[in-house]
């Protein structure tokens, strides 16, 4: 049975897209699960399309987040001169990279300057001119303008610290409701026996069955009342 | 790649890419042991910078137009800046990213386990959001409310007496009547909880009793 040939092209038929979007989207989920497990080996899949609000992820979330953790390096120097210099040539090629996306992107300028042992002298982007201009417009605002949003390395990793602090203790009240809400489920479902919870878990689970069961009673108050004014 | 049309978007776009750049520029200068900066305007005009060791000696460094780099400074020694470790107070600050990193990335996975554990909708109907249930389902869910609720307060008031008890026999030697009460006032505090009455700042940390086992 001959197949029509493959246009390696944007599909520009919004339905076609999306069809061959999910058909081709579940045959390469099955292949990674073959090669996964053929091969003893990890892997994962990372999806962003229009056709999804989240980033979908294969085969979980969790499980992708473990196989991208592996290859996550560590904070600290580089010990090792040639693995440094390696490092920090392909860093430098990325950073270059990213200033400028995000001025094409953005419409705006931008400049980055480097100072390292591997070079004589500064490496800079986009170009010595370039650069200077950008460093004038700078230069010419007022001192309180220049230092406004000014970050020095200790600042910025105090910055993100604050932020991840936050993040973490709101992660950490969400789970502790998702628990909660489980526990309670597992109650009324009769799987989990109510002797085993520790005082805090019962007190945070009371709250919860009060406020669930103040949420039937008023919905079944409100359904009842519909159904009398019909 | 071009210039993105929609302003929202296009400033969406700059704060993420922005934050992601700064990133890069941290790690590199961590990393490899060299100094950086990165200034950039926003599409509003304002600007924004990162700079290891510090945004103003790197810009002033580089426009005096010296052509030498900061490695050897003016009578030619070698300086010890560029291309070493950063101090103590940077690696420590590293560190301490890196380990909330780490419990950001723990207390993640702990959040994927409760989805996963979601269970189908045609065998637990109960499960499913308030507002799809019939009328019928509400009150057989409400009636197995009030069981549970009878059930907690009961092994609460057991938890209650068996914590007090234990103070009783001078675990908590001269707070054994303090203790109970507090249980007792935590019950009443979390009623007015639910009531919505804000709980004063002093009763919070009551909240959470002592644990004796």
């Amino acid at each position: 049975m001959a197949r029509k040939k493959l246009k390696l092209e944007y599909i520009t038929n919004d339905s076609a897209r999306k069809a061959t979007f999910k058909k081709r989207k579940k045959g390469l989920l099955k292949k990674l699960s073959e090669l996964t497990t053929l091969c003893a080996v990890e892997g994962c899949l990372l999806i962003h399309s229009p056709y999804a609000a989240r980033t979908e992820a294969w085969p979980s979330r969790s499980e992708a987040r473990r196989v991208l953790e592996r290859n996550k390096v560590k904070l600290e120097f580089i010990t090792n001169d040639s693995a440094r210099k390696a490092t920090f040539n392909k860093r430098k090629k990325g950073l270059f990279k990213k200033v400028s996306e995000l001025t094409t992107l953005c419409g705006v300028d931008a400049c980055a300057i480097i100072y390292s042992p591997y070079a004589p002298s500064a490496e800079v982007w986009p170009s010595q001119a370039g650069a200077h201009s950008v460093l004038k417009r700078f230069k010419n605002l007022s001192q309180d303008d220049q230092g406004k949003k000014m970050l020095d390395q200790e600042k910025y990793l105090k910055q993100r610290i604050a932020k991840a602090e936050q993040l973490l203790e709101k992660l950490k009240k969400n789970n502790r409701e998702k628990e909660i809400n489980n526990i309670m489920y597992e109650c009324l479902n009769g799987t989990r026996n109510l002797e085993g919870l520790n005082l805090e878990d019962t007190m945070d689970l009371c709250m919860l069955a009060r406020k669930t069961s103040k949420e039937i009673n008023e919905r079944i108050v409100s359904l009842e009342k519909n159904a009398g004014d019909n | 790649m071009a210039r993105i049309k929609n302003p929202s978007h296009r400033q969406v776009t700059f704060s993420k890419r922005r934050l992601g750049l700064f990133k890069k520029a941290s790690e590199i200068c961590t990393l490899c042991g060299v100094e950086a900066i990165i200034i950039v305007f926003s599409p509003g005009q304002k600007i924004f910078s990162f700079g290891y060791p510090n945004v103003d000696s790197i810009v002033d460094h580089y426009l005096s137009r010296n052509p030498t780099s900061r490695q050897t400074s003016s009578n030619g020694t070698k300086s010890e800046g560029v291309g070493g470790q950063q101090s103590s107070t940077m690696r420590e600050l590293n560190l301490q990213l890196t380990k909330i990193l780490d419990l950001l990335e723990t207390e993640k996975s702990r959040g994927d386990v409760f989805n996963t554990l979601k269970r189908k909708p045609n065998q637990c109907w109960w499960e499913a959001p308030i507002d799809k249930l019939g009328l019928h389902e509400l009150k057989i869910l409400s009636a197995s409310m009030e069981d549970l609720k009878k059930n907690i307060a009961n092994q609460s008031n057991f938890l209650e007496k068996t914590l007090s008890s234990s103070s009783a026999l001078g675990m908590n030697k001269g707070n054994g009547a303090g203790v109970s009460d507090q249980q007792h006032f935590d019950l009443k505090s979390i009623e007015a909880k639910i009531e919505g009455f804000a709980l004063p700042d002093h009763l919070i940390g009551t909240f959470h009793a002592p644990k004796f086992f």
